[in-house]
């Protein structure tokens, strides 16, 4: 766009016009504040998980994966028991083992009540992670967590079906996995119950379990 | 004449003691790994590093001879997304403590060449770019141990 001469038949700008905009300028910005404190206080609520049968966020659904044995597995295999689906990779020496083993804690800490949830481990590393790694990987922890594999697909669709995200970092000859660290917490009919973080050490992630199964 | 070179030699006694407490400032302390799973090619390991002196230093190295090689690494978290970094020298002031510990820094064994069992011990060597190389001993603790067993 290029400046053009003024015209000479139109009027120049009033003195008046700046003053009249101010009290729409103060309304603008009292919304946008508004706004920005609505947002918040959703974000850092309980947004999405809403009660039993009315998700707001379409989260979790259908997966089919392959457990340590090599047998097919399907969200299916695990209606009826509270899961817990997390995500990580073998080749992952520090962040993963605290994970699995602050989890498998959380789970002796609860008693009876673990015997109605189940921890599924999630690789989003499929290219080194087969059923064998994987099983051997999360036995280390105790019997309490089923480790899943499965093709490039399948990992990619249950990662679509629970919004994680991971993507490879080249490192010299290798990778890591940058990924998703959210522990979702999955009702026994499969719809979402809550979440965790799972960096809040083993006593309150077995709080947190407590307190979203009894929720219901 | 024997004066003068009884106390050229006291001299030289105290200058090398001086220089000699001046190398050895830095300690490695508690050094422990997770022990891993059988069919394992990666493990971790952590340790402390205590130095009293006054000028400080830089970690830049690891090896150790269960692991075709040993890098350091950090975790790093961007929002809900965790990222592993490689480190390439860890910067260690005058006094400082630095306890490398599970979430944070770390160093990765890479290619190990045995699995790592629980109560086992083995050698590792941190090279510095003042103070060289200090080797140190790893003992194995649990696979989900949190701290120096």
């Amino acid at each position: 766009m290029t400046a053009s001469p003024p015209d000479p038949d139109t009027p120049p700008p009033t003195r008046d016009a700046p003053r009249r905009l101010w009290p729409l300028a103060l309304l603008s910005a009292l919304l946008v504040v508004a706004a920005a404190l609505l947002s918040f206080r959703t974000i850092s609520g309980n947004w999405p998980w809403t009660p039993a049968g009315s998700a707001q966020v379409s989260l979790g659904g259908a997966f089919a994966l392959v457990d340590g044995d090599g047998r097919q597995v399907t969200d299916q295999t695990f209606r009826g028991k509270w899961l817990m689906v997390f995500f990580g990779y073998t080749h992952c020496p520090d962040v993963c083992p605290t994970t699995l083993s602050d989890i498998a804690q959380a789970l002796d800490q609860l008693g009876p009540l673990a015997s109605q949830i189940q921890p599924l481990f999630v690789t989003v590393d499929p290219e080194r992670d087969d059923p064998a790694t994987m099983r051997d990987y999360t036995q280390a922890f105790g019997t309490r967590i089923l480790g899943l594999t499965g093709s490039p697909a399948q990992i990619a669709a249950i990662a679509k079906a629970y919004h994680v995200y991971y993507a490879k970092h080249p490192e010299g000859t290798g990778y890591s996995m940058d990924h998703s660290a959210i522990v979702y917490v999955m009702r026994p009919d499969g719809t979402p119950a809550g979440f965790l973080t799972p960096d809040i050490g083993a006593s309150a992630i077995a709080d947190k379990l407590k307190a979203i199964v009894a929720k219901g | 004449m024997i004066r003068c070179c009884r106390l050229l030699v006291l001299l030289a006694l105290v200058a090398v003691g001086a220089q000699a407490a001046d190398e050895g400032t830095i300690k490695v302390e508690k050094a422990w790994a997770r022990a891993t799973p059988p069919t394992a090619t990666i493990g971790v390991a952590y340790f402390t590093i205590v130095d009293s002196g006054k000028t400080g230093d830089r970690l830049i190295g690891v090896s150790s001879p269960v692991a075709g090689r040993a890098e350091l690494h950090l975790n790093l978290r961007e929002g809900d997304v965790v990222q592993m970094r490689s480190v390439s020298a860890v910067e260690i002031l005058p006094r400082d403590h630095i306890e490398l510990q599970p979430n944070g820094l770390h160093v990765m064994l890479i290619d190990l060449r045995q699995p790592l069992k629980q109560g086992d011990h083995f050698p590792i060597t941190l090279t510095f770019e003042r103070a060289g190389a200090i080797e140190s001993e790893v003992v194995v603790a649990a696979p989900g141990a949190r701290t120096y067993p």
